[in-house]
């Protein structure tokens, strides 16, 4: 069994959780088992899943399977199935129900979402201060109740099954970085054994290890390795480890062999002994982490994986899009420079009025966005740039498209790019590690241009847009390029890692 | 019915507990029907009810929280923790400690019966983190929670099937929130707590004494005929609005006519049970 760990499912999904998705699509094609492992609690993640088509045998959460609950139950919980203290009186607020004794004192809150389902049931105490908070899953049952102190700091969280058994406690104090921690963890196992844990790592680690004895021959692959690598590392029982690099490996990106790691992966660089190595997405990067390890194995295997039936569809031409709309695809954080874009844009504005930009991708951070939305003021472009937000369905917008910019100051493999190009939408990108180099041929499916060269990049976006068969060629050589993404050409690197996972166990057996 | 209102019974108990339950003999050869009522919290209580054949002569209001009626099972033994199978157990002072390698993760305590009364677990640094705490009747009747400064921040009152019943927070080592969570009630008061379970645990009270002092303010609520604060040991101070009768020890106490002098730890049970019937005659 391949295992995929992470953190959750979220309603918007990063570029890791969209590869990890299109990875396991992929594996399933090819009739490889794998589940998508995760290891955060979240009482809405089972709502995302349809999202995502995803079934109840591709995931496996980690207070799921220790509390004994079924990936899909129930219905969500409504008001009125909620037993609450008899003799206060409900005032409705906005999407919440505020319940007074007869005194008139505040004494519990419910907090509904759009649908009517119940999320939360708040107490309060003495001075209005909120003393529990009881927390429902979206599949139908109060998963979860914490308990707060006078500085509304959780003190103690409980975690329940659908039977209303306590399975879990956590115990928490304040840390040392001002944030509360956890001081210990009580599992109660199907057993009826009790087990004492220090920290969730640890019990990341037994989950892992419980995964790792239900199934056999299992590669365990960290796609969040600063979240979970620790957990991996330190599993207990022998097991083929890889963590996946999914950004660049330094902080300084000029010196990509320096010793200044990225600390996303830094502990696990640091302790190569505990892994089996290591997988990186585009050639270039594996190269350069194979000269910087040399006694490590780096493996390829590519993020961008365009299923079958978009590498088959029927071809969008000139006249089908909307003319001279540029989009670009990023969440809106600092490192991807979507300032650059709103500049090379106004260059092309100015001498294609009727041009357009969207910008697709949801709000990592405020301060980006205004800063955006500042920028497009000033530039006087405010009929002409949106910013879209995010979108579960992406197909549509690529076909309507005509060309797709990237700016950012780095990445691991520009998932995007892979996407335009399977969609016919030329791309033209900064020349950034890692990623433009591994999917453009710079004039034949879009154009690679000096970081930061706001002109160039302009230059041939306007001269394409402006020659209809020049923009075809281009468009057409992006729909040839992209058999480069498909399914079956990630699937031939994955073969190499079931391979070496394969060798590994025969080991043992020998 | 008549009832004297209570904390614990145990094997030691105080001079206070002692005339009460002497009280009660008095009262019932004045033909009156009497109990007493524990409002304290008390995993051994039971025992000595038991032993001294008190069963219909008490009460227990955390009996009635936690739903315990009936329910009797032989008290857990220091076998019978299979849930810390998973740890090393060794002989502690009063009881057992539960290793993981060198580290202490449990301590059960027993009594001298070798019944286990409590557990506690530990964090890390052996610092407490959880106390349980069974009751003799052979379940798991409570769980107190402490933050890193080993403040108590929050107990649950279980039944014998292991439900909460009572949950209580606690900021700064005061009770500010009750919630029975079973009978769906939830208070942010000790004395409306108190009243409520009072009100569902007193049938057709007509004289209510209470024997202490944290108890006292509870009288006012309370429907009785006849209600009795006792003041043994201390000067009149009372809230004259909470009950008709103060019991005094010293005539020095005497301040109004509330009070009525009345020392049981030195007159005679004859004495004892004429000025009972005087008071009784006299007020209801």
């Amino acid at each position: 069994m391949l295992y995929f760990v992470n953190q959750t499912i979220p309603e918007r999904l990063t570029g890791i959780e969209s590869a990890q998705l299109k990875r396991l699509r992929m594996l399933a094609d090819h009739h490889v088992e794998a589940q998508l492992v995760t290891v955060a609690y979240s009482p809405l993640y089972a709502q995302n899943m349809p999202l995502y088509q995803l079934r109840p045998e591709n995931v496996v959460n980690m207070y799921d399977y220790l509390c004994g609950i079924d990936t899909q139950t129930g219905k969500p919980v409504k008001t009125e199935q909620l037993r609450l203290p008899a003799g206060l009186t409900a005032r409705p607020q906005g999407t919440e129900l505020h319940y007074y004794n007869e005194q008139g004192q505040f004494m519990v809150k419910v907090k509904l979402n759009a649908a009517g389902a119940v999320l939360s049931v708040n107490y309060y105490g003495k001075n209005k201060q909120a003393v529990r908070s009881e927390i429902y899953d979206i599949r139908g049952f109060k998963s979860s109740e914490i308990w707060y102190d006078r500085q509304l700091r959780s003190v103690q969280r409980f975690f329940f099954n659908p039977s209303g058994e306590l399975k879990m406690i956590f115990f928490y104090r304040m840390g040392q970085l001002s944030q509360q921690t956890v001081r210990a963890v009580q599992y109660y196992a199907p057993d009826g054994r009790w087990l004492h844990f220090a920290s969730e790592g640890e019990l990341a680690s037994y989950f892992l290890d419980q995964l790792n004895q239900r199934t056999e021959r299992n590669l365990f692959v960290s796609d969040r390795t600063a979240r979970v690598g620790w957990s991996i590392a330190h599993m207990r029982t022998r097991a083929f480890k890889l963590f996946h690099v999914h950004s660049t490996q330094v902080n300084t990106i000029t010196n990509l062999q320096s010793d200044d790691f990225n600390s996303n992966y830094r502990y696990a660089f640091k302790n190569l002994g505990q892994w089996n190595g290591m997988i990186a997405s585009t050639h270039a990067q594996v190269a350069d982490l194979q000269k910087k390890f040399p006694e490590t194995t780096v493996y390829r295997a590519s993020v961008s994986i365009i299923p079958d039936q978009i590498l088959q569809a029927l071809q969008v031409g000139y006249d089908q899009r909307t003319p001279f709309k540029i989009i670009a695809v990023a969440r809106l954080n600092p490192e991807k420079r979507l300032d650059q874009i709103v500049r090379i844009f106004a260059l092309i504005h100015a001498q294609i009025p009727q041009a357009t930009l969207d910008i697709w991708g949801f709000v990592a951070d405020q301060k980006v966005k205004k800063q955006l939305m500042d920028l497009v003021a000033e530039l006087n472009l405010t009929a002409a740039v949106q910013l879209k937000g995010y979108a579960v369905e992406m197909h549509p917008i690529y076909d309507q498209a005509q060309f797709l910019m990237v700016t950012s100051r780095y990445e691991g493999t520009a998932l995007v790019i892979a996407e335009a190009l399977a969609h016919g939408v030329p791309v033209i990108s900064y020349d950034f590690n890692y990623g433009p180099r591994e999917f453009i041929d710079s004039g034949k499916n879009g154009y690679i241009v000096p970081v930061d060269d706001q002109a160039a990049a302009a230059k041939v976006a306007i001269t394409a847009l402006n020659d209809p068969d020049q923009w075809q060629r281009l468009s057409q050589a992006a729909y040839r390029s992209s058999s480069r993404s498909s399914e079956e050409a990630s699937f031939a690197s994955w073969q190499t890692i079931i391979a070496a996972t394969e060798a590994f166990y025969r080991e043992d057996e020998n | 019915m008549d009832y004297f209102l209570n904390g614990v019974l145990s094997e030691s108990n105080t001079p206070i507990e002692v005339k009460m339950l002497q009280r009660l003999t008095t009262f019932q050869e004045l033909g009156r029907a009497a109990k007493v009522v524990l409002c304290g919290y008390s995993v051994n209580s039971y025992t000595f009810i038991q032993q001294h054949h008190l069963e219909k002569n008490v009460v227990s209001c955390y009996d009635w929280l936690q739903e315990v009626a009936e329910f009797k099972k032989p008290a857990l033994r220091r076998d019978d923790l299979p849930q810390l199978d998973n740890y090393q157990r060794e002989n502690a002072k009063g009881g057992y400690a539960y290793l993981a390698a060198n580290r202490m993760v449990a301590r059960s305590y027993v009594n001298k019966r070798g019944q286990i009364t409590h557990v506690n677990y530990y964090d890390e640094s052996e610092q407490r983190l959880e106390t349980d705490q069974y009751d003799l009747r052979g379940f798991l009747s409570r769980k107190q929670f402490f933050n890193v400064q080993q403040e108590l921040v929050g107990e649950q009152y279980l039944n014998p099937v292991g439900q909460v019943c009572l949950d209580v927070a606690y900021a700064q080592k005061q009770p500010v929130y009750f919630n029975l969570i079973r009978k769906q009630r939830v208070f942010t008061e000790q004395q409306a707590f108190w009243q409520y379970c009072l009100a569902h645990i007193l049938v057709d009270p007509e004289v209510v004494i209470s024997e202490r002092r944290e108890y006292d303010q509870l009288l006012k609520k309370i429907p009785g005929k006849l209600r009795i604060v006792r003041l043994y040991n201390a000067n009149f101070d009372g809230d004259e609005s909470i009950a008709q009768i103060f019991l005094i020890r010293k005539q020095a106490q005497f301040v109004n006519t509330h009070t009525v002098l009345l020392d049981e730890y030195t007159v005679s049970a004859a004495e004892l049970k004429q000025t009972w019937q005087q008071i009784l005659t006299t007020n209801l």
